[in-house]
């Protein structure tokens, strides 16, 4: 009979930072640029070189740990990872090992479950080996930029969870500032370390590891995939090899790179070129206070100060460019259900790459002028538009194009006589078709003051006036 | 006239009175090289060094501003980067490698207008240079095939090689010359420093390679004084330290020559103290598993992936760094390198590295206690008669004397050798039967007090010449 079994999973993440220059050089983080355009002597490792420590980079680390509520450690070690690769110029990698950055934390899952993190070191990324049919070329353009690791203990025991936890991480990053995370883009990549015990059992079976997974998907499969390999193999009377296993999307299985009998000694020791690195208690409080609230906390916030709906808290903390547009917003304007509104239907219709074309100032001026009751609904919209593609100010827009002035319910009713006077075709045809009718009427109207009348007004005065008239 | 034979500080003052041209005298360095060409201490003269002496030249006739080492003409451990120029470490793995940037010290010495004239020969990546006469920098300033040269020591390779070549070395403190653009052998104890004729040409070097480097974070921001400016000889209040211990590394011959430079401090108002460090059995083994491990990483980024020669015969990723490996280096390198990665592997991490760090951070702080009794340590050169030829003993011998010039290294303090001409009957400095080598450390970035006591010495020396 088979047994059963539990998943025993532990992550390593590596999230690349969000600072403008490469971590031990000047060289400028890029993507996509042309390979080795931006490189230097220094992170193609020449000879002589040495690495110049990013400080914006540890305290981008220091904030990543204070997000997650890891413990800093007072003093940090970079230390030489020794290993050959034609993508790694120095034949070893600048990371930490004894005494990282960040000790500790974690993330608690909606389920309640608290998944822990042993700790989040700083390192060096690697390049890129471009296969090519005349052979392989190598591109150092990545090679030398900020990444942090963050390991997480093997308390992760499904798929589920697994990306529950990745997209909590992520979040907090994003949030933080730290890192962008786009994992189409490389800046957050994924380790699964993966073993199976016995149900109930504290006796952990060998572990495989598989890595470089740059998506949640693939993360996912891939722990479904090797669980159930893992499993049929023991149910088979086989034993599972401690190994590297690199997984292929495309055919939805993994298979093996290397054992751990040819695993690297990596041969770590303090990198001699760097000077231990001291983080002061007044560092740490300082690098605190930047940290913003985090998702959850905004949340909550959202609920209780401005009284929205949790399913609007919901979507406004779903990204960290929607979330502080909003609260932006609510700082200029007393009105956040109005915001929220706005924000959830026309600003995520116009918003790109998590830009946002408009200004929380100039979002606000049109919503003062729209709750004033000094432009239209229909104008405000068409005024967003107009300010997100100029840059111009809402108001200055709304002078020129006349929308400014309201039309009163006197003046509707002389144009809307007028209309009923030269189209008595129309009023006619009322009776049968009114939707139809009223519509053409509405259009006379909006055309005459430029789409500065009330429609919801201009409705029932058009109404009210034919109904008269048939009378 | 020869104005080869004179000190980098003479020279100087000729350029600027007009006595010889800055062309001149590359010219006249050049043709000594050429007639020392056998010694191979000159790996190349770089042909730009007669261009930037035009130059020089040029700006002298039209009595414009020229740098304070206009006049110095200097040569390059070969390990040491100059842009555009060819640097090899000796090492066939690097034959072809042009330097696409210049070190930091290279910049601030042409910034004050000195000249490179070449590189000189060197062991493979500095390996054993230690022990090592034939270092072309040391053989270069004994020559005077240059006015000086800039060279790099890793436990004692420009102490022991300047001393044996009977001319003046001075390793400063780590972290008083930036390392930026010198090829890494062994980075916690790569030091650049000097080998010169005189104490004042030291002085005069160290005073523009010193300083913070921004591209060498291990740098020091301390204040640089002006070491020439303030060289004295004043030695009255001094108080130098013998280590007691260093008797049981000596014979009597030894021993009698140390003496006879005590009793001569002594006569010139130096207070002689006895200092108590029982542990120098371990610098040599701090030494060589801190220096081996480190050597074994730097090396690795010659892979014959990018600037290193690749093997012509690798098919496979695997065979490229094999055999490319194989071919390009030595086999003392190669051997320092398996050394350095046993000492690395995770299983004697804590065996070997961890107990040598924590055996360095021991003995330095000794060392830096012993001068709150004094104010610099001296240490014999020669150890032995050189009569003996059991091999044995002579290996004995060259552990003893890496001993002595391994512990300014390992403590990262600034030491610097010279002769001392006791005798006072020598006539040349370089007549070493007479006079007696020493060494002098003093206090992290104290290298002020070891100028002073030098130059003390020095000026002791030259009396007897003059």
């Amino acid at each position: 009979m088979n047994k059963e079994y539990d998943i025993v999973i532990g992550l390593e993440v590596h999230a690349e930072l969000d600072i403008n220059t490469k971590i031990f050089c000047s060289c400028e983080k890029s993507f996509g640029e042309k390979p080795n355009t931006k490189v230097c002597p220094i992170c193609v490792g020449f000879p002589g070189t040495l690495p110049i420590l990013n400080k914006k980079a540890v305290e981008y680390t220091i904030m990543a740990g204070l997000a997650v509520g890891s413990e800093i450690n007072k003093k940090a070690v970079f230390e030489r990872k020794n290993y050959f690769y034609p993508d790694l110029s120095k034949a070893y990698q600048i990371s930490q090992l004894q005494h990282p950055i960040c000790i500790g934390g974690g993330i608690k899952l909606s389920s309640g479950k608290f998944i822990r993190l042993n700790r989040i070191h700083l390192e060096e990324d690697a390049g890129k080996l471009i296969h090519t049919f005349a052979g392989t070329e190598i591109d150092y353009n990545r090679g030398g930029l900020a990444l942090i690791e963050s390991v997480s203990e093997p308390d992760i025991s499904s798929a589920d969870e697994a990306i529950e936890f990745l997209t909590k991480l992520r979040e907090f990053f994003v949030f933080s500032g730290v890192g962008k995370c786009r994992m189409e883009r490389g800046e957050m990549r994924c380790d699964v370390n993966l073993s199976i015990k016995e149900k109930g059992s504290e006796i952990l079976g060998n572990r495989t590891e598989m890595k470089n997974l740059n998506s949640f998907k693939s993360v996912y499969r891939a722990i479904e995939y090797e669980a159930k390999r893992q499993i049929e193999l023991i149910n088979k009377g086989e034993k599972i090899i401690q190994e590297t296993r690199k997984w292929d999307d495309d055919k939805g299985e993994s298979f093996s790179m290397r054992s751990k009998e040819d695993a690297n000694d990596y041969r770590y020791f303090p990198d001699p070129d760097i000077l231990q690195v001291n983080i002061s208690q007044e560092v740490v409080d300082r690098l605190k206070k930047k940290i913003p609230l985090m998702p959850e906390e905004r949340k909550e916030k959202y609920i209780n100060e401005y009284n929205l709906p949790e399913y609007d808290a919901e979507i406004l903390t779903s990204s960290k460019e929607i979330s502080q547009f909003f609260e932006d917003s609510v700082k200029m304007l007393d009105n956040a259900k109005e915001i929220s509104n706005w924000i959830m239907t026309e600003i995520m219709k116009i918003m790109k790459d998590d830009i946002i074309p408009i200004s929380p100032q100039y979002f606000t001026d049109i919503l003062k002028m729209l709750l004033d009751k000094k432009i239209t609904r229909s104008n405000a919209k068409e005024l967003l538009y107009e300010v997100c593609e100029k840059n111009m100010s809402p108001i200055e827009i709304a002078n020129k194009r006349g929308m400014l002035k309201v039309i009163t319910k006197e003046e509707i009713e002389k144009i809307v006589e007028k209309l009923i006077e030269s189209n008595p075709n129309s009023v006619l045809q009322y009776e049968e078709n009114s939707d139809k009718i009223v519509k053409f009427f509405v259009g006379g109207v909006m055309k005459e003051t430029k789409g500065k009348a009330d429609p919801i007004l201009t409705k029932k005065i058009i109404v009210k006036l034919i109904s008269e008239k048939l009378k | 006239m020869d104005f080869t034979k004179l000190s980098v500080i003479k020279n100087i003052e000729n350029i600027k009175d007009k006595k010889i041209s800055c062309e001149d005298l590359i010219l006249q360095y050049i043709k000594k090289i050429e007639e020392n060409k056998e010694k191979k201490a000159v790996a190349e003269v770089f042909s730009s060094s007669l261009e930037r002496a035009k130059e020089i030249d040029k700006k002298i006739a039209k009595n414009q501003k020229v740098g304070k080492l206009a006049g110095a003409v200097l040569l390059i451990k070969d390990n040491i980067l100059y842009e555009n120029h060819k640097m090899t470490c000796a090492s066939h793995f690097l034959k072809d490698f042009i330097s696409p940037y210049s070190a930091s010290i290279i910049q601030k010495l042409m910034e004050e207008d000195a000249i490179i004239l070449g590189r000189t020969n060197m062991e493979e990546f500095s390996i054993n240079d230690s022990n090592n006469k034939s270092d072309g920098s040391a053989m270069s300033v004994n020559l005077s095939l240059c006015g000086a040269a800039i060279s790099v020591d890793a436990g004692g390779s420009i102490i022991l090689p300047a001393h044996l070549n009977g001319v003046i070395g001075m390793k400063p403190t780590k972290g008083r010359i930036s390392r930026y653009g010198i090829t890494a052998s062994s980075s916690s104890f790569d030091q650049v420093g000097t080998i010169t004729k005189s104490v004042k040409d030291s002085a005069l070097l160290l005073n523009f390679l010193s300083g913070y480097d921004s591209f060498d974070q291990t740098t020091c921001k301390k204040e640089i004084p002006d070491y020439l400016e303030k060289t004295n000889k004043d030695t009255k209040n001094l108080k130098i330290g013998v280590i007691k211990q260093v008797y049981d590394y000596i014979d009597n011959e030894s021993k009698k020559r140390l003496e006879k430079v005590i009793k001569h401090l002594k006569s010139k108002g130096v207070e002689i103290v006895e200092i108590n460090y029982p542990y120098l059995d371990m610098v040599l083994p701090i030494y060589e598993i801190l220096a081996s491990a480190e050597f074994s990483s730097n090396l690795g980024r010659f892979d014959g992936i990018k600037y290193s020669t690749r093997s012509k015969f690798a098919d496979t990723i695997e065979e490229v760094y094999r055999k490319s490996r194989s071919e390009g280096f030595g086999k003392e390198v190669k051997e320092r390198i398996m050394l350095g990665n046993y000492f690395l592997l995770s299983e004697n991490f804590d065996v070997y590295y961890n107990k040598a760090r924590k055996a360095q951070s021991k003995l330095t702080k000794e060392i830096k206690k012993t001068f709150l009794n004094c104010d610099a340590i001296l240490l014999p050169m020669e150890l032995r008669e050189k009569t003996n030829t059991n091999s044995q003993i002579k290996d004995l011998e060259k552990d003893v004397e890496k001993t002595l010039v391994a512990l300014a290294s390992i403590t990262g303090l600034p030491s610097l050798s010279i002769f001392y001409d006791i005798e006072k009957e020598a006539g040349l400095i370089n007549k070493k039967e007479k006079s007696v080598g020493i060494q002098i450390i003093c206090d992290s970035f104290n290298e002020q007090t070891i100028y002073n006591i030098a130059s003390m010495i020095e000026t002791e020396n030259l009396k007897e010449i003059q």
